[in-house]
């Protein structure tokens, strides 16, 4: 398996409180590179780090070493760097502007492109979540008035235009009802032929769908991964209990 | 209580309508058509035109003032858009974030400087600078601008009035903007940063589309400020008689303006009509402060206006 | 990197520098556009306070003057005894309707209006209500130019601040905690004095203080409710004009006279530095209250119980006491 990228001794301080704590991790390309863990745990920070959001937190010191394709995080460009690391947030944030405006977003202020690529390109990305057919009438519609399952799968869009190395989704189905969850699980399981997913979540049975490669995190650092989802190799009494709350 | 406020607008608008009326009729459209505001020989016994008593002479004509007004509050909103727009961006997103506090407080002190001061301060520094070196550059340079080809004759004028009062409403511009800024979602903002935009599309997108509303009303909010604006504004704008501005460099008399300085001799003319005339020009200049403060309101939604209500508005 | 889309198009990437120029571009413009607004207000402070203090000195402080001659003594109190009296009117129903104002969730659209009646008074141009002023209070009231005339207009000017100031002092306060003490079967005067008003203090103060420092530098009100007096005090309530610092810096100015120059320095100096204070309590007394404590050690202490901290004082064994009183 190819690597992606290796997170070394990462380190997340929020000046009162150690958000994570010396983490390794590797992610592996063109894989769904699950990571669960407790909530508060570091989870969604580490995401963050990975496309530099958090250095728009100027409170947070982030120290460590994180290679991506081989070249430090820090020696990204943060636009180019959030270019190929798209993000899906936790609860669908569609921009108050149309569908189609919505998807062409991130086309529009990175590349120069002629309104017909863009066309062809929002088209592309919005059969991609399997969403065209479901909107193609009215693409001029307010992205707002979309179910929250069709808001998601837009936002996936709106990032996967982009065409991203990696896509990095935060408990994107956390406020879905279960029938849209299912279909962005199916999604995501279809991603992971032309992107690299990293895909956070505290649902274990979601990570038993759809994980080829599953990191758990306790406590701000890795303490357990492994192919599918099955650790054999926990010695702490505190996060095997946390399993087992998980399994039930 | 909470009646009290309403209680003392409706007692303010039917008293100065009742005061205007005389004037209302006795001036007709010429009011706003004609620029000759003429207060009348008061030394001469009081004459009969179209059924009122008025000395002889008396014409009110507020074309000056009411252009004057726009002109000075069009010039204030056209330079403090752009700046409170930069300075809520280098606040917000550019300057680290302990340094917003005590940035936005001292801008927000400009609100609180009272207009004498500013008028002070206009007079003793702004109009020099203005006439010695500003302006005349100005008509030098740039006479093919139309409006800026002309003689500069003194440094009070439109461009003292229009920058004295872009000081005044910049705060209250920036605040509605900072706050929009701040209140913008997080999702929206991280969604946006994380597409790839730059801090300042980041800022460009919030202002003209996700806080387009805040953005427009706190513009709105300033120019209904300005509109209304008086003692820095009588005291820097050159206090012009029945003579329109020819170019940027003219002198000008506001509505605000005009009230106070007309205000001296109608008090001590019998016949009430020069009275009248300031109640009609009071009555016109809180109608459309009014309108446009009800618009800015209207346009900015109460979110917008939350937590900066506390300032001068 | 994909670099194309799904039918082999490659897609040309903008160049990372012009648009991290545009965001440079944007970053030393607003630098420039703040340092510029921060370099006026350097100026305004510089020249108004250089110009006071080279001009001022004990005897024009204590004494009566007519703006060409003389002190600026009656200037100073007049101003104060001006706002106090604005305060006078505008206190009691600014507080008042506010607490109508958070209770009335019934009627919510009256309230509406109520609220946007508010607003739109502080739009009302001062002028407007010194010629209201002059026309309704000194003629048809017959109150003559005086303190109550002028007291009234700068009333109608802070009542609308003190009202929305308060209300949103109200606002803040933890619905849960109002709607717990409905529950434990206070009314609206236990939930008025015992929550909203201890908690709120501290709201209410600095929306106060925001009023009296717009009112201490307003001049088109009082022009002709206050009018004038050159010597000395006003005599009376009613039918005896006022002094006030910022006609000092108005007419002084307009004079022909160095000395006249000097006293409005002198006034505006006075004014700017007041207003400034009172700004800067109002937005900081979170500040204010810890560096008095630090400075004046238990003095501080004492000072800071009445005037800045009182409130979270309060609030503690107000909700405290009043807790344990409704679950017994």
């Amino acid at each position: 398996m190819e690597k992606i990228v290796e997170i070394r001794d990462l380190k997340v301080d929020a000046g009162k409180k150690e958000i994570i704590k010396g983490l390794d991790m590797d992610i592996y390309a063109n894989r769904v590179n699950t990571i669960v863990g407790p909530s508060g745990g570091g989870k969604s920070t580490l995401l963050r780090c990975l496309n530099r959001l958090t250095d728009l937190e100027p409170g947070l010191k982030v120290n460590g070493k994180v290679t991506f394709q081989g070249k430090d995080l820090r020696d990204y460009d943060d636009v180019e760097l959030r270019r190929e690391i798209g993000m899906v947030f936790q609860r669908p944030n569609p921009f108050p502007m149309s569908i189609y405006d919505n998807v062409a977003f991130g086309l529009r202020i990175q590349a120069k492109v002629s309104k017909s690529v863009i066309d062809a390109m929002v088209r592309d990305a919005l059969e991609e979540v399997g969403l065209y057919d479901e909107v193609k009438d009215n693409l001029k519609r307010q992205a707002s008035t979309l179910s929250g399952g069709q808001q998601q799968r837009l936002c996936i869009a709106r990032a996967l235009i982009l065409r991203p190395k990696i896509l990095m989704m935060d408990e994107p189905t956390s406020s879905l009802d279960p029938v849209s969850k299912g279909r962005v699980e199916d999604l995501i399981r279809g991603l992971k032929e032309k992107y690299t997913v990293i895909l956070v979540t505290h649902d274990m049975s979601q990570a038993r769908k759809v994980s080829d490669y599953t990191n758990l995190i306790y406590n701000g650092k890795t303490v357990a991964s492994s192919e599918g989802t099955e650790f054999s190799d926990i010695e702490d009494q505190e996060v095997k209990d946390y399993l087992g709350e998980l399994a039930e | 209580m909470s009646l009290v406020p309403a209680f003392v607008l409706i007692t303010i608008l039917a008293f100065i309508l009742v005061y205007a009326w005389p004037s209302i009729v006795f001036n007709g459209t010429t009011f706003f058509t004609s620029y000759i505001w003429n207060v009348g020989i008061s030394s001469r016994p009081p004459v009969m035109v179209r059924g009122f008593l008025v000395p002889p002479n008396a014409s009110f004509g507020a074309l000056l003032f009411i252009e004057s007004t726009l002109l000075s509050s069009g010039l204030a909103i056209l330079i403090a858009f752009p700046v409170s727009f930069l300075v809520s961006l280098s606040v917000e997103l550019y300057l680290p974030g302990r340094a917003k506090r005590p940035l936005v407080s001292l801008i927000e002190l400009f609100a609180g400087i009272p207009s004498v001061v500013y008028g002070l301060w206009g007079i003793v520094v702004l109009e020099p600078l203005l006439l010695h070196n500003i302006e005349p550059w100005m008509s030098a340079n740039l006479y093919f601008i139309p409006g800026f080809s002309g003689e500069v004759l003194t440094g009070s004028g439109i461009i003292a009035s229009g920058l004295i009062l872009s000081l005044m409403i910049a705060p209250i511009i920036t605040s509605v903007m900072v706050n929009s800024f701040d209140s913008a979602p997080s999702e929206i903002k991280q969604g946006l940063v994380s597409l790839g935009a730059t801090k300042w599309e980041l800022g460009k997108y919030l202002a003209t589309g996700y806080s387009r509303s805040s953005t427009y009303g706190g513009a709105l909010l300033g120019l209904g400020r300005a509109l209304g604006e008086t003692m820095a504004v009588l005291m820097v704008s050159g206090g012009i008689v029945n003579v329109l501005p020819t170019s940027i460099y003219s002198g000008i008399n506001t509505m605000a303006a005009a009230i106070v300085a007309y205000l001296d001799s109608a008090i001590g003319q019998g016949t009430g009509i020069n009275l009248s005339a300031l109640a009609e020009l009071s009555l016109f200049l809180l109608a459309i402060s009014l309108v446009v403060n009800l618009l800015g309101r209207r346009i900015a939604g109460r979110g917008a206006l939350r937590g900066v209500e506390n300032d001068k508005f | 990197m994909i670099n194309s889309d799904m039918h082999g198009n490659e897609i040309k990437w903008k160049r990372r520098s012009s648009r991290k120029a545009r965001d440079i571009a944007a970053r030393i413009l607003g630098y420039l556009a703040l340092g510029f607004m921060l370099a006026i207000l350097v100026s305004i402070f510089a020249y108004i306070i250089k110009g006071g203090a080279a001009a001022v000195s004990w005897n024009i402080l204590t004494t009566y003057g007519n703006t060409s001659d003389g002190g600026v003594l009656n200037g100073i109190i007049g101003t104060w005894e001006l706002v106090g009296m604005g305060l006078l009117f505008s206190l009691i129903p600014g507080v008042f309707g506010a607490i109508y104002l958070t209770q009335s969730v019934s009627r919510k659209h009256v309230a509406d209006a109520m609220r946007l009646f508010t607003d739109v008074l502080t739009s009302v141009p001062s002028i407007v209500i010194g010629l209201f002023g002059y026309l309704v209070l000194v003629i048809k009231f017959n109150l003559g130019y005086s303190l109550v005339a002028g007291g009234l207009a700068l009333g109608i000017m802070m009542l609308p601040y003190i009202m929305r100031i308060t209300e949103m002092s109200f606002r803040n306060i933890q619905r849960e905690q109002v709607m717990n003490a409905y529950a434990l079967g206070a009314d609206n005067v236990n939930v008025t004095t015992r929550i909203l008003l201890p908690q709120a203090s501290a709201g209410i103060l600095s929306g106060i203080l925001l009023a009296i420092s717009i009112a201490a530098g307003e001049t088109a009100q009082l022009l002709y409710t206050a009018s004038f007096n050159s010597a000395g005090l006003p005599s009376g309530l009613t039918h005896s004009p006022v002094g006030y610092l910022t006609y000092f810096v108005w007419n002084g100015i307009n004079q022909p006279s160095a000395y006249a120059h000097n006293l409005a320095f002198i006034s505006a100096m006075i004014l700017i530095i007041s207003v400034t204070v009172l700004i800067l309590i109002s937005k900081y007394e979170d500040v204010v209250g810890r560096l008095l404590r630090r400075i004046l050690g238990p003095l501080g202490v004492i000072i800071n119980r009445v005037f800045v901290e009182a409130p979270s004082e309060k609030e503690d064994k107000g909700t405290s006491k009043g807790e344990k009183k409704w679950k017994k």
